[in-house]
């Protein structure tokens, strides 16, 4: 099997995948909420953490009973699934100060759910002094000390230093993916990135080193493939639906780069391993340009960087409905990119189990826009 | 000669244009959609021809738009609706630069270069009271149809806002108010000015530009377009042709150029 | 429509003229700083500097009672202000965005420097941060972090907190060209609590029965702590209406003619109708405690010896404490415990109103599973209804009227 057929074959039952290795591999299980979170402290304690997101496909009815409607889709989906409990394999879950739902939900989750094994950390928004940096430090090292109660492993400083190798390594290797997508003529498509992500998300991170540099050899072998009619950038916030981006490479464009918290948002960076460990993730963590961590004037340097040396054709904000730091960011993002970076935007609104068939036509007619 | 074929298959009803190599139009018709988009579609088409006194081995290409537009396996190629919209909007009008085609479903604005391709667009977001449907519902609530809602609107003097967004709430605060005895007139006034004003925020964003021409079967809503008139300034609307037919003639344009 | 109303407190339609001239007269003056409606340090800290704070969220609120939220929201949309931003936020932009045409009260005049905090929603921040791209202005921001369960503080977050404030303190005295005196810090500082300690006993005069106050009244003298913190001229109002209140409590005067129930309401208001409660009063119910006032402001005795660190705790303790340690800005699950049994015990509350606020998550998160709290383990009945703060467009009277005469009914037939 190659390590694309891997990747898909795991993609297409992420849940049936976690539980398999739940139950082969010993270790509890973390969910955890956003790329603001540091793994890596996580895995020095021994235990497997995932990147939480909804599976999809299952309509949202539990979790009505908890979260109204103007919350975010995404999150009321994966609530909804915990009530379910669609995450059997999960043993405890990391939320963090970050956009308004996990923020106020986090006691709503220890209220409805006191038995759950919920660790939370506060968050700096904005504020990239070093004291919010010592601050910051301070919380990892708090979270340490929980997560290290539900493992049962202290995390030492070789543990530590361990697991931030592997997780530079990880973020180097799909940054080299994302290198390939450069290319007049992409060896691969925004819906295998995004495959090949999801499963870097779920998969024990050495593992998943080992198969992504299988993938990377593959994918420097494949054939040319047909040029795109259009090259775009998709921002948004939690994409992890398939469909979407499937959705936007039927009209004929191909997904070249995102900003988006699943994609690039959580490899592209590195922490520094020569310092003190706690103080390195803090300054890395820190910096995720996630738009509740970081000034909208930031997140457009990053994406103009981005969509320069991709060589996107045009930006495509798709945005959660209930999203409101993203759509805070959206009006200044949108006037900055149409008038200096003179790249065409489009928005499209999305939410958890939406019907394709009107994304379908925006993005149609957005790509039919872009050809000369 | 040769001839080309656009259909729009719209949630609504399906509309189909045929046009010669010159870009005359031949002949249009317009079904109901039903439930199935492949039927009807095929209907539509066949009654075109039928009109044209041809059949579909006459026509080199036919180009589809709409919801629908992937389902019947007709066409040589899928458009969208808003890039046929405003091909065909620039087709009726030349000087067109704005294109707002207010459907039952959903509104859209779109922006057009001098050659008629559209540069910017924007749709509603998920939400009935920027569409027609709004209309809808109400007048069948006041046991009107849209003519006479129109009717009543253009004749007020009285213009009651209606403020609430929400289609149902809407209709719950248009009852109550009737009853209350505040005249209808004023109300529908009110209604055809709300949902005049949520088209007219679509388009703001696109720097409208003159000429703007107005299309869909909101058109045909001489109330609703008077509300616009005052929320954009003087505006275009298809001549001798039924205003729901804009993208079916982009789409016709399409296969011709293709 | 309602025909009764409620009797306003004096030192309420004092403090309404007060804002006019605050509006038309003091934010008229340069420098002035555009700040976020909390207990925001900066604020006071700003004025002691000689820096003037106008507040666009009060702003909005202006706004939205003279029904032009519509207006501005509908602007602030058409500039890609997404529907599902903050009502707060639309009315601001849809008023800058509006240009033309004449605004409440003369309008805001453009800021400075723009200041916030991070004790509220991250809205407080993202609007800021829109709105010093929009201006191209400084902007000065106090970050306190979240604390996202209930226990007890570390001394950290508070050092923290005090050393964010020192930044911040820099950047304003740079922007001002003046330097804090520590005699100012600690007058303003001492102000500042004793204000709370007015707002608090304004609070539980309102347990007496009949209730002086309605919602009303307090929404309106919310002014003072959200505007006027730290202010000589905001105590001396609090100390006003509570001399008032007394008076109104010891005199049995109610704030309704006949009161039959007592009700507390759960999230912000709508500005654009306030009057509901006149509504509500017709039918002889009263609204003695909202969260929005009793658990956000004011809520702890701050000692003021050390200004620095009364102002950081100010900052973090902004929301519920329900004494397990200083918290920030809440859910309604932290009040969910102790104290709200205890509330609804001393205020002799017999019925809830809960809104769901789609403007306001950090208010409306929990309100279902409040309801059912109150519904199960109180056995008071609650309505929950959507009311958006701000923008006047999600509110149907007839709508609205059909749930509050199905909550009358199960009240008691009010």
């Amino acid at each position: 099997m190659t390590a694309m057929e891997k990747i898909n074959q795991i993609a297409g039952d992420m849940r049936g995948y976690l539980t398999d290795i739940h139950q082969k591999s010993g270790k509890k299980f973390m969910g955890v909420m956003h790329p603001v979170i540091p793994q890596e402290l996580l895995h020095a304690a021994g235990l497997h953490s995932f990147r939480l997101f909804p599976f999809p496909g299952e309509p949202i009815t539990a979790a009505r009973a908890n979260l109204h409607a103007d919350t975010s889709s995404m999150f009321r989906a994966i609530w909804d699934q915990v009530l379910k409990e669609r995450y059997p394999f999960m043993d405890g879950v990391v939320l963090s100060e970050s956009c308004e739902t996990v923020t106020y939900f986090a006691r709503g989750w220890k209220y409805n759910r006191p038995d759950d094994f919920v660790a939370t950390i506060a968050g700096v928004r904005f504020s990239k002094t070093q004291n919010a940096v010592n601050f910051f430090c301070k919380e990892l090292e708090a979270l340490a000390r929980t997560v290290e109660k539900l493992s049962g492993t202290s995390i030492s400083a070789d543990s530590l230093s361990h697991a931030i190798s592997v997780y530079n390594k990880n973020r180097q290797l799909i940054r080299s993916i994302y290198e390939l997508r450069k290319s007049k003529s992409p060896p691969l498509s925004g819906v295998e990135t995004l495959k090949t992500v999801m499963v870097s998300h779920i998969m024990d991170k050495e593992e998943n080193n080992i198969l992504l540099k299988t993938l990377l050899e593959e994918l420097k072998n494949r054939g040319v493939r047909p040029k795109p009619i259009a090259r775009l950038m998709v921002s948004g916030p939690c994409i992890t639906d398939f469909r979407l981006l499937e959705t936007f490479e039927a009209s004929g464009a191909l997904v070249v780069a995102d900003d988006t918290n699943f994609g690039s948002r959580s490899f592209f960076y590195t922490v520094d391993n020569a310092q003190n460990q706690f103080m390195a993730l803090a300054k890395a963590y820190d910096m995720v340009p996630c738009p509740f961590s970081i000034s909208a004037k930031n997140r457009l340097a990053y994406i103009n960087k981005m969509a320069a040396e991709y060589k996107v054709d045009g930006v495509v904000f798709a945005i959660e409905k209930a999203c409101e730091s993203e759509k805070m960011d959206f009006p200044y993002l949108e006037k900055e990119i149409t008038a200096k970076t003179k790249l065409p935007v489009t928005f499209i609104e999305t939410e958890y189990l939406c019907d394709m068939a009107p994304i379908r036509t925006r993005i149609d007619a957005f790509v039919e826009s872009l050809m000369k | 000669m040769a001839m080309f074929a656009g259909v729009d298959s719209g949630s609504t009803s399906t509309k189909a244009v045929l046009i010669d190599e010159g870009g005359t139009i031949i002949g249009t018709h317009i079904v109901p959609s039903g439930k199935d988009f492949r039927k009807s579609v095929e209907a539509v088409l066949q009654a075109v021809l039928d009109k044209a006194h041809s059949g579909l081995d006459d026509l080199a290409a036919i180009v589809t738009t709409g919801y629908g537009r992937f389902i019947s396996g007709l066409a040589s190629k899928a458009m969208s609706e808003i890039t046929c919209c405003g091909r065909g909007a620039h087709y009726l009008h030349p000087a067109t630069r704005t294109v707002i085609d207010i459907g039952g479903q959903d509104s859209k604005a779109m922006k057009l270069d001098n050659a008629g391709k559209v540069v910017q667009f924007s749709l509603n977001d998920k939400c009935a009271a920027g569409t027609g449907r709004f209309l809808e519902r109400i007048a069948a609530s006041l046991e009107l149809d849209l003519a006479r809602m129109a009717e009543l609107s253009v004749q007020s003097q009285e213009k009651l806002p209606i403020s609430t967004q929400c289609t149902v709430f809407a209709e719950t605060e248009v009852i109550s108010r009737i009853s209350n005895g505040e005249p209808i007139e004023g109300i529908v006034k009110g209604l055809h000015s709300a949902l005049a004003s949520r088209i007219f925020t679509l388009c703001v964003g696109l720097n409208i530009e003159k000429d703007i021409f107005i299309c869909g079967g909101g058109a045909k809503n001489a109330g609703l377009v008077k509300e616009l008139e005052e929320c954009l300034g003087e505006v275009v609307l298809p001549h001798g042709i039924d205003t729901r037919l804009v993208p079916a003639i982009g789409a016709a344009l399409i296969a011709r150029d293709s | 429509m309602p025909t009764v109303k409620a009797k306003r407190l004096e030192s309420a339609i004092k403090l309404s003229a007060a804002i006019r001239k605050i509006y038309e007269d003091r934010w008229r003056n340069k420098p002035l700083a555009w700040s976020v409606n909390s207990s925001n340090p900066l604020n006071d800290i700003s004025r002691i500097l000689g820096i003037y704070v106008a507040y666009p969220e009060n702003y909005a609120c202006v706004c939205t009672a003279q029904h032009l939220s519509g207006k501005y929201c509908t602007i602030a949309e058409a500039h890609n202000y997404k529907p599902e931003l903050c009502s707060y936020i639309r009315n601001n932009f849809g008023y800058l965005l509006a240009k033309d045409g004449e605004h409440p009260l003369g309008g805001i005049p453009d800021p400075d420097v723009l200041l916030s905090v991070s004790n509220g929603c991250l809205n407080f921040i993202k609007w800021f941060d829109a709105l010093r791209l929009y201006f191209d202005k400084p902007f000065v921001l106090l970050n306190t972090p979240h604390r996202l369960f209930d226990h007890d503080m570390p001394d950290y977050y508070l050092d923290y907190v005090i050393k964010e404030l020192g930044i911040c303190i820099d950047k304003l005295e740079k922007i001002s060209g003046n330097k804090l005196t520590d005699q100012k810090m600690r007058e303003t500082a001492f102000y500042s609590r004793e204000q709370g300690k007015y707002w608090r006993e304004l609070l539980e005069l309102n347990k007496s029965v009949p209730a002086p106050m309605n919602l009303s009244d307090l929404a309106n003298l919310l002014f003072v702590p959200t505007s006027l913190s730290g202010t000589k001229f905001g105590l001396d109002l609090l100390k006003e209406a509570a001399a008032e209140v007394r008076q109104r409590v010891q005199n049995k005067v109610g704030a309704i003619p006949e009161e039959r129930h007592r009700l507390v309401m759960f999230n912000i208001p709508p500005w654009y109708r306030l009057d509901f409660v006149n509504y509500f009063a017709e039918r002889g119910c009263v609204f003695p405690f909202s969260d929005y006032l009793r658990y956000v402001w004011c809520t702890q005795d701050i000692d003021s010896s050390d200004p620095m660190e009364h102002f950081a705790r100010k900052a973090l303790s902004f929301g519920h404490n329900d004494g397990h340690g200083a918290t920030i800005a809440e859910t309604l699950y932290s009040c969910m415990g102790k104290r709200l049994a205890q509330d609804i015990k001393d205020f002799k509350i017999d019925g809830a109103v809960i809104a769901i606020n789609k403007s306001c998550k950090i208010m409306s998160t929990g309100g279902l599973d409040l309801a059912h709290l109150i519904r199960k383990k109180y056995g008071l009945p609650v309505l929950v209804v959507d009311i958006d703060q701000a923008d006047e467009r999600t509110y149907s009277d007839a709508e609205m009227k059909q749930r509050y005469d199905a909550f009358f009914d199960t009240i008691g037939g009010a």
